[in-house]
């Protein structure tokens, strides 16, 4: 097994120190929201903005870097490219720190037309946060572009999307990683543009003052938003394909099924989106009816295929069970729990009694938290460890998983329990009508506080098991 | 009850939204993928008072009187709002003002709505010297009288009172000139309830266009904000029943669309750089393991 | 129970009022109910800003003229009042609202006229009431049980997978595929039947029926106002009528046609059990028409759950059903 390579390395670094702190940042809102800390309350927003700021953006770049990675196995990706792309994505980190922690910058993540405009803030601070999007959006643009073209310059356009699969031809081969990716790299592309047209539209009210319609803005920004969470979550699955198979000593391979399935998944997921607009009421109702049943489809190729794939992999096979190799499996699980209470919010007549209240980041966080961030960091193990010489040892894989998993779901539990009884989401303090949210809340920072604890465990083991493998000969 | 005063109204158009009822089944999944274009051109159209009047006019419900028809029937103007919706305006035969230049625009626009009107238009005089015939007259001087979605009407004095009070319309007969004062006032009526009216002269055709879209059900849910560019997905022509894509649905379908053509754009160039244009076997994976090699520990 | 207070107040009062007064102190106070409502009070608590009960008191006139007319100019010269109320308020800094300043006189005196017949606002918060959780929705229970039953069936079958890797074996694959299938049925025969019986049943309001009642909302930062007549713009806020306690006749169809005045907020009406009815956006240039039957009489709270800025949890407005 090769050496990971330096540009991975610098990301799993990125991810050791931002990921905790922003966990952290987290449990500072479910706690000021549990009334325990009045003092810092004033903050809650800015930190709101900054965790879900951090957290989207971590948790594209993160599996996206895992997937450059793995690809690098079948095409040559520039690594100045790859090296552009951290350096672009520290500097819009920075940026953000900035306009939050000093300008008290307070949109929320999705930044939602014309709240940053009129929250109160200076207005340097979003002038910064634009630019800090537009860095960060001029970064993620350039390595989709260079990743695409790193598969182009192997496969052609349909090669890649495996549309022979789909005649019935199986040559020539193409691995569900460079399927995926594809898939998710031209869907990346249209999410980034879709910012870049928001962002314009912001700076033209800003400079021009040229108001736009709020419906259009919405449509974008959310066109955006859910794009990019969906594609991060298929980056994962990606490199759940790519290295799961290594693990069972079964292949996974495409086939006609799989080809089918992310072909569908790349028309879908652009459909989607229409499920956050559901309580705009007016939003031509037949895109309404769109965003339910393309929200409902995009369930099939997920659940049908690649987990019950994943499953059927590893089903009564040699599977070599290890930190790796459990984090891929149960991550998998997590995204399939995250998906169910998703379809459940995407019926309409659900979502007039569960939008925006916490049932929508108790989906959100499960099938990142519990999905994608499980699946990553299962990748960044699995090449930590390398070409290691022994198994894993010792007891504390199962005080990690332990921890991760109680810590973990009992968290997610408290988002569904809560917003099951109607308490709003976004709220820094519950008023009395809801003021049995801080119980939940409470609990809820303890469970986080208790996941927190498992990753910081797992993140040690890493370092230990890459410092061992990189000492030992390969 | 509703904590309101007496005089009430409630609530009416908020510039230029307009309230109506979405189309039944099949036409509904139409009528639902436009949002109604028949507001656009309004940009504050109406002055604030006028436009206030109007909205306090918005849910009263009406009496209802006995009407003598011009064809000669007798009606009560219930029986007409429980068939249709109904486009009530009030005139008088002998009015040299802008009583017949009104009627002209009603009845031109009525005219231009394509489709099946789905209401009727109803002219009722509030001058106690018109009759029956004098209706009959004026339906033939409009060439309406064969027309079955025009109606013209006369009521007895204390009737035309009451539905004048109800409406908030005035009439003072000035007796030098034998003419009346009055304003010029449309409304629609839905199963007794006004859901929409217009007050004053000259009658925008937009205005009017929305009063028809009102009565036969569509709802356009935005209006205009200062300096706002108007970028809206879809934009309905109520008088002709067109769907127009504004230019906020290019903005929307474009990066879906960019980002196909910029993919199909890299794997040409992509193609042109693999050597020849043809296709290579996709060789052993670079690095991949073989199938069959054990990863040395999990 | 406070904005009854204050209503009350000034029915008393305005008798006692001379015309001209009375002329000048409706103007101050249709100013303040357009432009300072939303952040503030008198005699009914902090909200974003600060209680403005006794205001008049505690600062010199000459101050607080400056400080309505031109409050971004005083925090840009760092004027060390204007600093401590900024921190005290969340940081969300007064807005510069256009307020000239005969009027500032006249809101001044308004103040600390009404000031004068509120009750004093309590110096100790009251003891934060803790309510217990509802019972869940119809609509929700079934939510989270299906959610919770899909849930334990993933966490079964994973379970099952994982167990059966401690008796490796080859698989018929065949066979496999043909499970596929039945799920692929199973599932998109369930999806199918929840779409068809989901579909119809949207909140968006249909052609069949009116309602009863039609009362329009509009939504600002960070209060909402209830209204008979249409609110276009902040300008309406002074001259439509408002209807501060909104009655609505149990068992009647009610139509809230909703707009937003600044940003994107959200009208999300909890019923007599506390729970989340129904709800729409309120957004900046358009009207959502919520329509609601309101089968249960009692106390209706409206929440915002669109996330606003710094008061977004302090945004609600009351309405009875009898």
């Amino acid at each position: 097994m090769r050496q990971i390579s330096p540009l991975t390395l610098s990301w799993i670094l990125v991810v050791a120190l931002l990921f905790p702190i922003l966990i952290v940042l987290g449990i500072y809102m479910r706690t000021v929201q549990a009334e325990q800390l009045p003092s810092l309350q004033s903050w809650f927003y800015p930190v709101m903005t900054l965790h879900g700021l951090g957290m989207v953006g971590l948790w594209f770049t993160a599996p996206l870097a895992c997937v450059a990675d793995a690809l690098k196995r079948y095409v040559k990706p520039s690594s100045t490219i790859g090296w552009l792309a951290f350096g672009g994505t520290v500097v819009g980190i920075v940026l953000l720190l900035v306009c939050v922690l000093v300008g008290r910058f307070a949109a929320g993540w999705y930044f939602l037309y014309p709240l940053p405009l009129m929250g109160g803030w200076p207005q340097w601070s979003t002038v910064l946060f634009l630019v800090a999007l537009t860095v960060l959006g001029v970064a993620w643009l350039l390595w989709s572009l260079d990743l695409l073209r790193a598969i182009a310059q192997r496969y052609s356009l349909t090669h890649a999307l495996a549309w022979h699969y789909l005649a019935g031809r199986n040559e020539p081969e193409v691995p569900p990683l460079v399927l995926i990716s594809t898939v998710s790299l031209i869907v990346c592309v249209a999410a980034l543009i879709a910012a870049v047209v928001v962002i314009v539209l912001f700076f033209a009210d800003m400079s021009g003052g040229i108001k736009t319609d709020s419906l259009l803005m919405k449509n974008l920004t959310f066109f955006f938003g859910h794009v990019i969470v969906n594609l991060s979550m298929y980056l994962g699955a990606a490199v759940t394909y790519e290295v799961l198979p290594e693990y069972t000593t079964r292949p996974w391979r495409t086939n006609r099924v799989v080809a089918l399935s992310w072909n569908a998944v790349l028309v879908i997921v652009l459909l989607a989106y229409f499920h956050h607009l559901y309580m705009d009421f007016a939003q031509p109702t037949t895109v309404q009816y769109i965003g339910q049943i393309a929200s409902y489809a995009s369930s099939i190729p997920a659940a049908v295929v690649t987990i019950f794939g994943a499953l059927l992999l590893v089903y009564r096979s040699s599977m070599r069970w290890g930190l790796a190799s459990v984090l891929f499996f149960v991550g998998l699980a997590g995204w399939a729990i995250g998906g169910v209470g998703a379809v459940i919010d995407s019926t309409i007549t659900v979502n007039a009694v569960l939008h925006n209240t916490l049932w929508v980041p108790a989906h959100f966080h499960s099938y990142f938290l519990m999905g994608l961030v499980l699946m990553t960091l299962a990748y960044f193990y699995h090449c930590c460890q390398g070409a290691a010489a022994h198994a894993e040892r010792g007891v504390s894989r199962w005080w990690i998983m332990g921890l991760t998993l109680f810590g973990g779901y009992g968290f997610l539990l408290m988002f569904y329990l809560a917003g099951a009884l109607s308490v709003p989401r976004r709220y820094a303090i519950y008023p009395a009508e809801v003021s049995y949210g801080a119980g939940y809340a409470g609990a809820a920072a303890a469970f986080a506080a208790m996941f927190l604890v498992g990753l910081l465990w797992l993140l040690g083991r890493m370092w230990k098991r890459w410092a061992e493998t990189s000492a030992a000969p390969t | 009850m509703v904590a309101r005063s007496d005089v009430e109204a409630l609530g009416g158009d908020i510039g230029c939204a307009h309230v109506s009822r979405s189309l039944s089944a099949a036409s509904r999944l139409l009528a639902a993928a436009l949002l109604s274009g028949a507001a656009l051109a309004c940009a504050a159209s109406t002055s604030s008072s006028t436009f206030r009047e109007e909205a306090r006019l918005i849910d009263h419900r009406l009496p209802d009187i006995e009407l003598s028809l011009g064809d000669g029937r007798i009606a009560h103007l219930s029986s007409l709002w429980r068939e249709q919706p109904l486009l009530l305006t009030l005139f008088y035969r002998r009015c040299t003002g802008t009583c017949v230049p009104s009627l002209l625009v009603i009845r031109d626009e009525i005219a231009r709505t394509r489709q099946a009107p789905e209401f009727r238009a109803l002219g009722l005089s509030f001058a106690d010297s018109d009759t029956a015939e004098d209706m009959r007259a004026q339906a033939q001087a409009l060439a309406l009288e064969h027309d079955p979605r025009w109606l013209f009407a006369v009521a007895s004095p204390p009737d035309v009172k009451r539905l004048a009070d109800a409406l908030g319309f005035w009439f003072r007969r000035d007796l030098t000139s034998e003419q009346y004062d009055h304003p010029t006032l449309i409304v629609g009526i839905v199963q007794g309830r006004i859901v929409r009216a217009l007050l004053g002269y000259p009658i925008s055709n937009e205005d009017l266009r929305e009063l028809i879209w009102e009565l036969r059900g569509r709802f356009v849910p935005y209006y205009q904000l200062p300096g706002q560019l108007r970028l809206r997905c879809f934009e309905y022509d109520g008088r002709t029943g067109r769907v127009r894509p504004d230019w906020g649905l290019l903005l929307l379908l474009a990066p879906g669309t960019i980002a196909m053509v910029i993919a199909g754009t890299v794997f040409t160039v992509g193609a042109r750089a693999r050597s020849g244009g043809a296709a290579r076997r996709v060789a052993e994976p670079l690095l991949r393991l073989r199938p069959g090699v054990h990863k040395p520990s999990a | 129970m406070r904005i009854i207070v204050l209503s009350l107040a000034s029915l008393l009062l305005s008798p006692f009022i001379a015309p001209s007064v009375a002329a000048a102190q409706e103007q101050a106070a249709a100013i303040f109910q357009q432009k300072c409502t939303a952040c503030h009070t008198i005699g009914g608590g902090k909200r974003v800003g600060p209680d403005l009960a006794g205001v008049t008191q505690r600062r010199q006139t000459d101050w607080l003229v400056r400080w309505i007319t031109r409050p971004d100019a005083m925090l840009a010269e760092k004027d060390p009042i204007a600093v401590q109320l900024l921190a005290e308020s969340a940081q969300v800094p007064m807005p510069n609202l256009g307020v000239q300043e005969s009027e500032a006189r006249a809101l001044i005196e308004y103040i600390g006229a009404q000031s004068a017949a509120a009750s004093a606002p309590s110096t100790a918060a009251p003891a934060p009431v803790v309510l217990p959780p509802p019972s869940l929705g119809p609509v929700q229970r079934t939510a989270l049980i299906l959610f919770l039953l899909l849930t334990v069936l993933i966490t079964v079958v994973f379970i099952a997978v994982a167990v059966s890797t401690r008796r490796p074996s080859t698989v018929d694959v065949k066979k496999a595929y043909g499970l596929r299938r039945v799920f692929l049925f199973v599932a998109a025969g369930g999806l199918l039947v929840a779409l068809a019986g989901t579909l119809s049943r949207t909140p968006y309001p249909g052609a069949d029926s009116r309602p009863d009642h039609i009362v329009y909302v509009a939504a600002r930062q960070f209060d909402f106002y209830f209204s008979l007549e249409p609110i276009v713009s902040v300008a309406d806020l002074s001259t439509v009528p408002l209807v501060k306690h909104l009655e609505l006749p149990v068992g009647s169809s009610t139509e809230f046609r909703v707009t937003s005045l600044d940003v994107n907020h959200n009208f999300a009406l909890y019923g007599p059990e506390r729970r989340l009815l129904a709800q729409t956006q309120a957004m900046p240039g358009y009207v959502n028409r919520l329509r609601v039957h309101l089968d249960a009489a009692g106390r209706y709270q409206v929440l915002c759950l669109e996330y606003c800025g710094a008061g977004h949890h302090l945004m609600q407005i009351e309405l009875t059903v009898k």
